[in-house]
């Protein structure tokens, strides 16, 4: 593949054509917050953690599904990105009681957020106790979506989906319907594992006690790359 | 939330912090989201901010007046 010029926060850099902006920064060491991407999974741009500014284009673009250009003069850290980064985790975040073992809590550390200035909106969601092993708790649910790429991605048994749009989006399970009587469901614990927050975790588990092994995901997705 | 900021300075409950948040957010959400409809949502009332400043000015002394003074 033919080789590009880039410039990302001073550094020109000599990149493959092709790749993601986000791609090219975890290659080359220069961090770039997300939330919604997951190595291993399809990128959809969700959470606007990753946006980046691009000279030249007057709107800020996510690092996860931009792919770079010849001549990209990229920006990761100007105070622009950062003030709009902390305010995007504010509007996260919940109270989430995966108390030191969430993933949203340590990026409100990295952002440097002391605390929330906006109102919560405390919506009342239910809580799905219906599946013999795991619950989803659509309170602490952030709609990342990563849940519902790595079922039809990597499980293939699209038992999760999205309902309405905006503030109103929820996750659902099949049509709707409780998860315990879900038919596409192989409780393989894919989802439980990409959740970033306490939305979806097992039952038998204390609270403050979850550990979630995110990486496994991406290995599976590479090791099924190899053909065995 | 934006809504329920306005609101709050309509109904007489407004201080300038909320003012200056509503800012903020409008400039925010035009420039971070994702569709079209996010981009353009906040035009009417960032509109109403450059060009009708001193209403909210005016109200939210109005709001003051009625607090005794006291900025919450």
């Amino acid at each position: 593949m033919a080789k590009i010029p880039i410039n990302i926060d001073g550094t020109a850099l000599e990149v493959e054509q092709g790749q993601t902006i986000l791609e090219i920064c975890q290659a080359n060491g220069i961090e770039i917050l997300t939330m919604c991407h997951m190595k291993g999974l399809g990128d959809v741009g969700a959470c606007r953690l990753c946006l980046v500014e691009i000279e030249g284009i007057n709107k800020l673009l996510p690092a996860c599904t931009t792919k770079v250009a010849a001549n990209q003069v990229i920006k990761t850290k100007t105070e622009k990105i950062k003030k709009y980064q902390k305010i995007t985790t504010e509007l996260l975040f919940a109270v989430c009681v995966s108390n030191g073992k969430c993933e949203l809590q340590d990026l409100g550390y990295k952002v440097g957020m002391t605390h929330v200035r906006f109102p919560y909106l405390f919506p009342q969601c239910e809580v799905d106790t219906s599946h013999p092993w795991y619950v989803m708790d659509h309170n602490r649910c952030i709609t990342c979506t990563r849940c519902v790429r790595v079922c039809s991605q990597v499980e293939g048994s699209y038992n999760w989906g999205v309902k309405n749009r905006g503030v109103s989006s929820r996750i659902i399970s099949d049509f709707n319907t409780p998860w315990g009587e879900s038919t596409t469901c192989t409780a393989c614990s894919k989802c439980v594992h990409s959740c970033p927050t306490g939305a979806i975790w097992p039952k038998a588990i204390v609270q403050g006690q979850l550990t979630k092994s995110p990486q496994m995901i991406a290995d599976l997705v590479e090791r099924r790359k190899m053909n065995l | 939330m934006m809504h329920d900021l306005l609101s709050k300075i309509c109904n007489g409950h407004g201080t300038a912090r909320d003012v200056e948040m509503l800012e903020e957010l409008s400039i925010y959400v035009k420039e971070a989201s994702l569709c079209g409809l996010g981009m353009s949502a906040p035009n009417p009332l960032m509109s109403t901010l450059r060009y009708f400043k001193n209403e909210y000015i005016e109200q939210l002394k109005k709001s003051d007046a009625i607090k005794g003074g006291v900025h919450g």
